[in-house]
């Protein structure tokens, strides 16, 4: 297993319980988040992470976050995965991605994940997981 | 640990950086020559020259979870078919990129000015799984409003213009 990879794993492992804390122990000071790339302006350094994964703690619950495949080379690492929970109105939103994260010193200073918007926002009025959304979400998980 | 990372970790350490031929600033690349070779193909709208790189079954999930896969190369050819002429000219380009065994991710933009002189720039990234020097998955993650929205004229936002200032991976 990469080195930068174990740390997502712990980001992961941190974030399924919202400790938001042990989650900004992984980030760098001065992080650059795109949470949906290019779909909306990113959070810059790690007082906005905060305030963000605040916004997220409050809509997310029984957080089933995985990964289906990962490589890493130098400081980046690119995932592939899935944004899995229960929104607060009970909708179950499960959101497929992938997504590449920059390292410095072991903390992630650079994080894109890329999204469609237009598949959260499906989900988030009710509607069932998509076949195709299904299709790219019953994999195994990776090592 | 992939090629690139073990080649990069030999150059550090002095073992490999005798060798004019792996002292390049980017080792050697199994599976990026054939994503690099679909690119230049897609430059000139050759349709079977991007074919040529993916095996009959090939699914192909072009819209992060968002329409159905298309699947089979029958099905590709047909879609790229109705792609092509809708685009004027194109600049698809990788930022980066990483390979596992037989799966490549890249990061990168597909950039490209409509025939109706729409200019369209989608940030992506995505994976491709190969069999062989074929890839056989493709699968990209993005952003479907953007694409939606550029091509109906909105122009570019300060977010993506930043994104796709990046050099393109070598």
């Amino acid at each position: 297993m990469g080195r930068h990879y174990s740390t997502l794993l712990k980001v992961i492992e941190t974030w399924q319980t919202k400790d938001a804390e042990g989650v900004l122990a992984h980030l760098h000071e001065d992080i650059i988040w795109h949470y949906a790339a290019a779909a909306m302006p990113p959070i810059r350094g790690k007082a906005m992470a905060r305030k963000l994964l605040g916004r997220f703690q409050q809509d997310m619950h029984g957080i089933q976050w995985r990964i289906f495949a990962h490589a890493e080379v130098g400081d980046t690492l690119f995932i592939e995965g899935v944004d899995d929970y229960q929104s607060t109105d009970g909708h179950r939103i499960a959101t497929p991605y992938a997504g590449v994260l920059d390292f410095r010193d072991g903390l992630i200073i650079g994080w894109r994940d890329y999204v469609d918007i237009g598949v959260l926002a499906q989900q988030k009025t009710g509607e069932p997981l998509s076949k195709q959304v299904l299709e790219l979400i019953n994999r195994p998980t990776a090592a | 640990m992939d090629r690139r990372t073990l080649l990069a970790a030999g150059l550090a350490a002095g073992s490999l950086a005798a060798s004019p031929a792996l002292s390049k600033d980017k080792p050697m690349s199994r599976l990026y020559p054939v994503l690099e070779a679909i690119i230049t193909a897609w430059h000139h709208q050759d349709v079977e020259a991007v074919l040529v790189n993916v095996t009959e079954d090939i699914i192909w999930r072009n819209t992060s979870g968002f329409a159905p896969a298309i699947r089979g190369k029958d099905e590709m050819r047909k879609a790229l078919q109705v792609m092509a002429p809708r685009i004027k000219t194109n600049n698809w380009r990788i930022f980066d990129y990483a390979e596992s065994a037989d799966r490549l991710f890249m990061e990168g933009v597909d950039e490209f000015w409509t025939a109706d002189g729409h200019h369209v720039a989608i940030p992506y990234a995505g994976s491709l799984v190969f069999r062989g020097a074929l890839v056989c998955e493709w699968r990209e993650y993005f952003d479907g409003r953007i694409s939606s929205s550029m091509k109906d004229g909105a122009p570019m936002s300060d977010e993506i213009k930043e994104m796709i200032s990046r050099p393109v991976a070598k």
